[in-house]
């Protein structure tokens, strides 16, 4: 194998596939990188068996080939390179790899391992009809959605996010116990419905980190139905998917409420982040007061905010809403408001509550479609 | 851990070896090969199998030999893992290499005392999952007698209700040393000591080794092909034996000062101890059984001269009386007492002679 690129294209794309070297695999061959010339590019590929990067970079091949070399190691030594043009050649029967920066007097030699026991990344090639997403709309889509996914292990199928394809939508969920998010984006053309697919969120969020900002995602799941491909112009990345069934997430969504307020989304992240520096010291408690117009003589309606720590003291805020509905009390659990308000950029947020027992909604004042469902606390104190 | 995969540094000699042994390259255990050969020719694999018997002996090959076979795709039937695993096809290559992602090996962390119950839980996940290439989902537990009682507890489940396709390989010197709970979930396949001979003829034929050498390596292995792999492949591990075996063998004839020096200096390796020891034991069981009319069973061969001048000044009460000393010694380092000191009784233990 012999190929000449440029060092820049060659970090990037080492740093993309570093994303999927796993730090500490039981198998020796994970720790590498796959650099693959093939038809006029280099493919650089890693794989953690949880998720697998390709990368393809801009290359002069002049001889095709395969082999393999040890990413950390290779991926520092390219960094520590001055920008410029670097010539890579291996030698099939030894899997040393020499690295050299030409008229510089750099001259590398890496030992490599050999690439045929590298775990097969699957292609493409072979699956259902692509869903075609725009990367924008991907990223915030899993921005949106995937953070409200359960991070212990537990219960496996609430550490994956939910993909529904149905009616020309296509549907993001993920929910722990205690809160639910879904967002949902119009896929003119998808008729057929799918199977529903249950993709890690560690797995999205990594993907999130990794796709370009723009251009066009094609999601494809593998015929054999274990593993879904993020295919774009020069990267590709495949996880593997969760088994077992997501719940019947639309039974938690409440169809109705008893009171709503629409309020400023950035005063309200500011007051919700204030009152989360003292619920923090008290199981994260905070209550949340909404008041229509007219009651304790208020000229418009109001939402009141307050959370106390024994130790630090208290703090309340009030906030000029729109409410709509009778006065209520509930208390939420603020990191999971903060969660949510961190990830929302409508103007106005809409909250829905119906009783201080059962689940409030949160969604945003525009065109989105995102709803997040959120459990109320409860405590002793009246 | 490691080092008992490395039959096959040799290359040529371990092809010879694996066509003599229908690609197993194992020496010995016929009777452990024929119940795996067997399970695999009638399909009827199990879930779950103990491979026990002493350290290096050849537990570790023989569980991942079987794994090879296992996944192995250079059988007739690609679908079917063949009786004798091929050695040749990729599969074989990458569990050979650990490499094969559907090969887990669960072993005691160098830094714990125990398997924990979070290595368990790890493989209860990954178990749960679908093989990515094989056709079975293989964890190679190595010294299942050092997982912790929550460990152990928590393998239950998965021993009990396997996913399809998932096969449990478990190493351990003995069984009696793991929960009765453990014991009625796996098939047992016990591997014994090889014979000097067996050992000495594989020496001779697959590693090359001249005759002679092969011959004390043999006895010295006391039946486990694995040391004597080790000692052919590493000739500092003789060289280091000698050393030691010289040094032992001489403190009879020195004083005390002498003597605690020794002891000081052995006590700062803490962890070579117990093998430097088992060394002296084994000495002090040739001079009993030199006293006793043995001479052909003795194991230290090369230094029979030696051996002969303590048995004549000892006789076979001197030898009893330091073998049951040393075993005291092992005994109380178990129990965490100060090594030097511990080692301090035992040179006081040690008789005195004149003229060694």
């Amino acid at each position: 194998m012999k190929f000449t690129c440029k060092q820049q294209d060659l970090s990037r794309g080492l740093s993309v596939v570093s994303h999927a070297v796993s730090s500490r695999s039981t198998l020796p061959i994970l720790a590498n990188v796959l650099l693959s010339a093939e038809q006029g590019r280099l493919k650089l590929a890693a794989t953690n068996l949880e998720i697998g990067i390709n990368c393809w970079v801009e290359a002069q091949i002049d001889e095709e080939g395969t082999t393999t070399v040890p990413a950390r190691l290779f991926t520092e030594l390219v960094n520590s390179l001055p920008q410029g043009s670097v010539q890579v050649t291996a030698q099939p029967d030894t899997h040393v790899v020499n690295l050299q920066c030409l008229g510089l007097g750099i001259n590398t030699n890496v030992k490599g391992m050999d690439p045929s026991e590298f775990p097969l990344i699957p292609t493409a090639e072979g699956g259902e009809p692509p869903i075609l997403l725009e990367a924008p709309l991907l990223k915030e889509m899993i921005s949106q959605v995937a953070f409200a996914a359960a991070k212990d292990e537990s219960r496996p199928v609430f550490t994956g996010v939910l993909v529904q394809v149905r009616e020309e939508k296509v549907t993001f969920v993920a929910a722990d116990a205690f809160r639910l998010a879904t967002r949902t984006a119009p896929l003119p053309g998808a008729t057929e419905p799918r199977e529903d697919i249950l993709i890690p969120a560690r797995t999205l969020t990594e993907l999130a980190r990794i796709l370009p900002n723009e251009g066009p995602v094609e999601m494809i799941v593998t015929p054999n139905h274990r593993q879904v491909l993020f295919h774009t112009e020069q990267i590709d990345l495949v996880s593997r998917l969760l088994d077992g069934t997501f719940p019947n997430y639309r039974a938690i969504i409440p169809l109705e409420y008893k009171t709503r307020a629409v309020l400023e989304t950035k005063a309200l992240t500011e007051r919700v982040k204030a009152a989360a520096l003292f619920a923090r010291n008290s199981s994260n408690i905070t209550r949340l007061k909404i008041s229509p117009q007219g009651a304790n003589g208020s000229e418009t309606g109001t939402v009141t905010i307050e959370a106390t720590a024994e130790d630090l003291g208290d703090t309340t805020s009030t906030l000029n809403a729109a409410v709509d509905g009778e006065e209520i009390q509930i208390i939420f659990n603020v990191d999971y408001l903060v969660d949510v308000l961190n990830v929302l950029d409508a103007p106005e947020v809409a909250l829905e509550v119906t009783s201080p027992m059962r689940p409030g909604v949160l969604r945003p004042v525009d065109a989105t479609e995102y709803t997040y469902v959120i459990m109320p606390m409860h405590t002793n104190r009246s | 851990m490691r080092r008992s995969f490395c039959y096959d540094n040799k290359t040529m000699t371990v092809t010879a070896l694996e066509a003599a042994a229908h690609g197993w390259g194992i020496i010995g255990h016929e009777h452990a090969l024929e119940r795996l050969r067997r399970a695999l020719a009638s399909q009827q694999v199990r879930h779950a199998y103990l491979f026990t018997g002493p350290d290096q002996i050849g537990k570790t090959l023989l569980a991942q030999r079987f794994a090879q076979a296992l996944l192995c795709m250079g059988g007739p039937d690609p679908r079917q893992a063949p009786v004798n695993p091929c050695q040749r096809c990729l599969a074989c290559r990458k569990v050979l290499h650990g490499n094969h992602p559907d090969v887990h090996v669960v072993a005691r962390p160098p830094d714990k005392q125990f398997i924990l119950i979070d290595q368990i839980r790890a493989l209860q996940s990954e178990a749960a999952r679908h093989a990515l290439e094989g056709r079975y989902k293989i964890f190679l537990i190595l010294g299942a007698h050092e997982m912790n009682s929550q460990a152990a507890n928590c393998l239950l489940k998965t021993l009990e209700e396997p996913e399809p396709g998932v096969v449990l390989l478990l190493t351990a010197p003995e069984r009696g040393l793991l929960l009765p709970t453990i014991l009625s979930r796996v098939q047992h396949i016990p591997l014994h000591l090889l014979s000097t001979a067996q050992i000495r003829q594989a020496l001779e034929n697959y590693w090359e080794v001249e005759p002679a050498e092969a011959e004390l390596i043999a006895a010295l292995a006391s039946g486990r092909m694995g040391w004597a792999v080790r000692a052919v492949e590493d000739e500092q591990l003789l060289v280091e034996r000698r050393e030691q075996l010289e040094l032992l063998a001489r403190l009879p004839g020195q004083g005390r000062a002498e003597r605690f020096a020794v002891a000081q200096r052995l006590s700062g390796e803490p962890e070579r101890l117990r093998q430097l020891l088992e060394l002296w034991l084994l000495w002090w069981r040739d001079v009993l059984l030199m006293a006793s009319g043995g001479q052909d069973l003795i194991v230290n061969v090369d230094m029979r001269e030696l051996l002969q001048r303590q048995t004549a000044l000892l006789g076979a009460a001197g030898a009893r009386h330091m073998i049951y000393a040393i075993l005291r010694t092992l005994e109380a380092l178990d129990q965490n007492v100060n090594p030097r000191a511990a080692l301090e009784v035992l040179m006081l233990d040690l008789p005195l002679l004149s003229r060694v």
